[in-house]
């Protein structure tokens, strides 16, 4: 079933690339090119994913998770966090844990859409 | 999917946007903002190389970004080895998404960052070896399984999960601490239960890992049970604390889902995977408590737009063509009477204008662009020469065409190379001279009219006339025993064949000569100036114009023959008689007491038959003049200037080519090269 799927990723080329992956996997994408225009599609739509860099101009992707969750309609949606963070332990403490899961850059197209239809579900 | 271009692209930018951060970096060391830039730009190259298989490129970004890691986190500072370090690899990183895979010397760099990083370095090669062999045999398991109340939060869908083990293979679940009724738990998203899951898998640990991806290790724990001997083991003691009649239950239990495996009870004391996983917990959550969090917000990105230059070319070609377009509606209305035709044709005129200005804004492009590699090239070539200079840029705001930017790279590089190779002094000679050690180098930029000034200054030990003139001497430029001025010497230094320096140095003994330098601004159609003061410094002015595509012409015939001649060079027009220009053998005309030589374009190619009034253009370019005779002016035409294609580039009188109103081409005339 096709969803909607918010990607918040400044990097164009990784960003157009997991989109691809996405929309031939029959979802919605919507992109963001930083934290602040991610935000703005958590407007009251539905929104069922929500995949975001770390790192990223105006709004990074803690505080962007910050925002979606405290929203009563966002609060429990997946969230798939891209990283290359060298310390993990120091994303998770700054994060609270309230995201669904870790995707750690580079991945293959396979692997992340595995991670998203296991975290659609 | 052709990413790849635009990858390359993308790469690109942001290893000159590290680049400019370490600039940054180089005057202020402990710049929070810029060190965080650094970290997200090399962060960035390396989450995306894996995925095109730049693997070196990924291996080299993922080395530096422990360094920058480690300032971040003020374990280090920046100092002059990291910038150096750093700007090597910028350059390696530029050489291998160009596919210039240099495998050594990205191994070097390496080398040197884990050296850098010392012992520490080890621990970061964290392979992440995933276990391989997936059986394929039925094996009996016990999960634990304790999710934190936080589950919800996390977007994890329990329920799925539950679903998941049902797919694995039989399964009995045992639910623990269940004051509220499982599934009511689930629907009010807060779980107080654990659940003990007993499960007959063929899957493996790997198929109950994969149920619980995104579940944390201290979350759910999988013990394989071989038969009921396995319950006796120190290792599930060490996992749950049940009584003999729990145990019991759960072999019950076990024998009823899978009696093959429960019947055959031998024991079989593995050593578990259990132990080891509860370890990494416990470590984990002894780390958690350890490691603080810095995290800082990123700057606010830049509002530019990038644009592929060919797409920008095609516009401003379509809008060049406008430009002539309307030139011919222009002339094709010109006798109109109506009123309401001119009106419109007027509309049509500014509206062009605006619309040409505006697609020419888009090229202009800041010299600031090249500060960077300017920056660069001081810093190399000052250490090279053991001297000191203080770099100081202003109006580096000051736009111009790009393709202008690009021609004037070189050139700049060289007279920066020049100033502090034979200008700025060593830092002993300063001091003898009463100067501060470190040297000065300004450059600033500025608009004025259709132009723009680029000045590079020194404050080093300026022209040495003397020694210019004797090297002219030397190399048969300049004749002995004759007086020159100033003037005449900076020309000499400027011409072809011409090095004052004794010995060829590295720094700019490179083939190229300030003749190449002056020949290349020229070709730019700028000039360039040099005033200097003996013992103070050397100010050289290059003055550009701002685009290069759009000239301002007049248009002048010789017979059925066009020919342009660029605005900004004329300097008076008169009309003269046949009879009284020819009336001399010597092709002189006087001009305000000064004696211009002048060349008759239809005796130059040719033509006999010559009208009797003539027009007289005096052409200044570069204070040199030269009067250029033609049959009459047509008029002032705004042109599209294109660059003559291969097989005429040898006939240097002309330097373009343009498209007129009426569709006819029109050369455009280089008054100076008619002299030869």
């Amino acid at each position: 079933m096709s969803k909607n799927i918010v990607i918040a990723e400044d990097f164009n080329v990784s960003r157009k690339i997991i989109s691809s992956v996405l929309t031939k996997a029959g979802h919605s994408v919507f992109e963001a090119a930083d934290g602040k225009e991610a935000a703005s599609f958590f407007d009251g739509r539905k929104i069922d994913l929500l995949v975001t860099d770390f790192n990223m101009p105006e709004m990074n992707g803690a505080e962007l998770i910050k925002i979606v969750r405290s929203s009563n309609k966002y609060s429990f949606i997946p969230i798939l966090l891209l990283t290359t963070e060298v310390n993990e332990n120091k994303l998770k403490t700054a994060l609270d844990e309230n995201i669904t899961a870790w995707v750690k850059k580079p991945f293959q197209a396979d692997d992340f859409l595995k991670i998203v239809t296991k975290a659609l579900r | 999917m052709d990413f790849q271009q635009e990858y390359i692209t993308e790469v690109k930018q942001i290893l000159k946007s590290l680049e400019q951060s370490m600039m940054v970096l180089a005057q202020d060391a402990n710049n929070p903002d810029e060190i965080d830039n650094a970290y997200r730009y090399l962060h960035t190259v390396k989450g995306s190389a894996g995925m095109f298989d730049y693997h070196l490129m990924e291996n080299l970004t993922h080395e530096l970004e422990y360094v920058y890691s480690d300032i971040r986190d003020g374990i280090r500072t920046v100092d002059e080895y990291i910038l150096d370090l750093t700007l090597h690899a910028i350059d390696v990183l530029n050489d291998l998404i160009e596919g210039n895979n240099d495998e050594k010397a990205v191994d070097k760099l390496i080398k040197s960052i884990k050296e850098l990083r010392g012992d520490s370095a080890g621990e970061s090669s964290e392979a992440t070896a995933a276990s391989g062999s997936s059986t394929k045999k039925e094996e009996a398991y016990i999960i634990i399984f304790q999710p934190n109340e936080n589950i919800f939060k996390r977007g994890v869908n329990l329920a799925a999960i539950l679903e998941d083990i049902a797919d694995l293979g039989e399964h009995d679940i045992i639910f623990h601490n269940e004051s509220v009724p499982f599934e009511k738990q689930l629907e009010n998203k807060a779980i107080i239960s654990w659940l003990e899951i007993l499960l007959i898998t063929d899957q493996g640990e790997e198929g109950i890992n994969d149920v619980f991806m995104f579940l944390n290790n201290d979350e759910y724990s999988s013990f394989k049970v071989d038969g009921a001997e396995s319950f006796a083991s120190e290792n599930y003691k060490g996992l749950l604390e049940l009584k003999e009649a729990d145990i019991n239950d759960r072999i019950e239990k076990f024998e009823a889902l899978a009696p093959e495996i429960f019947t055959s009870t031998e024991a079989a004391e593995e050593v578990d995977e259990t132990e080891k996983s509860l370890d990494t917990i416990l470590n984990a959550e002894i780390e958690d408590e350890e490691s603080e969090v810095v995290i800082k917000k990123s700057k606010k990105g830049a509002t530019h737009v990038n644009v592929d230059t060919q797409k920008l070319d095609g516009l401003i070609n379509i809008v060049s063509e406008l430009v002539t377009f309307r030139s011919e509606i222009q002339h094709l209305l010109s006798d109109q009477k109506s009123v309401q035709i001119q009106e419109a044709v007027e509309k049509l005129d500014f509206l062009t204008l605006k619309l040409r200005d505006s697609a020419f804004n888009i090229r202009l492009v800041p010299i600031n662009i090249l500060n960077v590699k300017l920056q660069r090239l001081i810093r190399s070539v000052s250490k090279e020469l053991g001297k000191e200079v203080d770099f100081i840029t202003e109006g580096l705001d000051t736009e111009l065409d790009r393709s202008i930017i690009t021609a004037l790279e070189a050139p700049l590089m060289h007279i920066i190379r020049n100033s502090l190779d034979h200008g700025i002094e060593s830092p002993e000679e300063r001091v003898k001279r009463n100067k501060p050690e470190k040297g000065l180098l300004k450059l600033y930029s500025y608009n004025s009219g259709d132009h723009v000034f680029i000045q590079i200054q020194d404050d080093g030990n300026g022209l040495n006339f003397k020694k210019i003139q004797e090297k002219g001497i030397e190399k048969g430029l300049l004749s002995k025993g004759q007086k020159y001025s100033e003037k005449d010497l900076v020309n000499v230094m400027m011409s072809p064949g011409f090095s004052t320096a004794d010995a060829v140095t590295t720094v700019s003994g490179r083939g190229v000569g300030m003749d190449v330098v002056k020949k290349e601004i020229n070709a730019l159609r700028g000039d360039i100036e040099v005033s200097t003061e003996e013992g103070l410094g050397t100010i050289i002015t290059l003055r550009l114009p701002l685009t290069l595509t759009i000239l301002d012409t007049l248009v002048v015939n010789v017979g059925e023959e066009k020919y342009l001649i660029p605005i900004n060079e004329i300097e008076t027009c008169i009309e003269e008689n046949h009879s009284e220009l020819f009336r001399k053998k010597s092709r002189q005309i006087k001009l305000d007491d000064q004696l211009v030589p002048f060349v008759s374009l239809r005796e130059y190619f040719g033509r006999e038959d010559f009208p009797e009034k003539e027009v007289v253009i005096v052409v200044n370019k570069n204070d040199t003049k030269i009067a250029v005779v033609v049959d009459s002016i047509i008029g002032q035409y705004q042109t599209v200037y294109k660059p003559l294609n291969e097989l005429l580039q040898d006939i240097d009188c002309f330097s373009g080519a343009s498209i007129l109103g009426d569709g006819s081409t029109a050369l455009i005339l280089n008054a100076l090269k008619l002299k030869n």
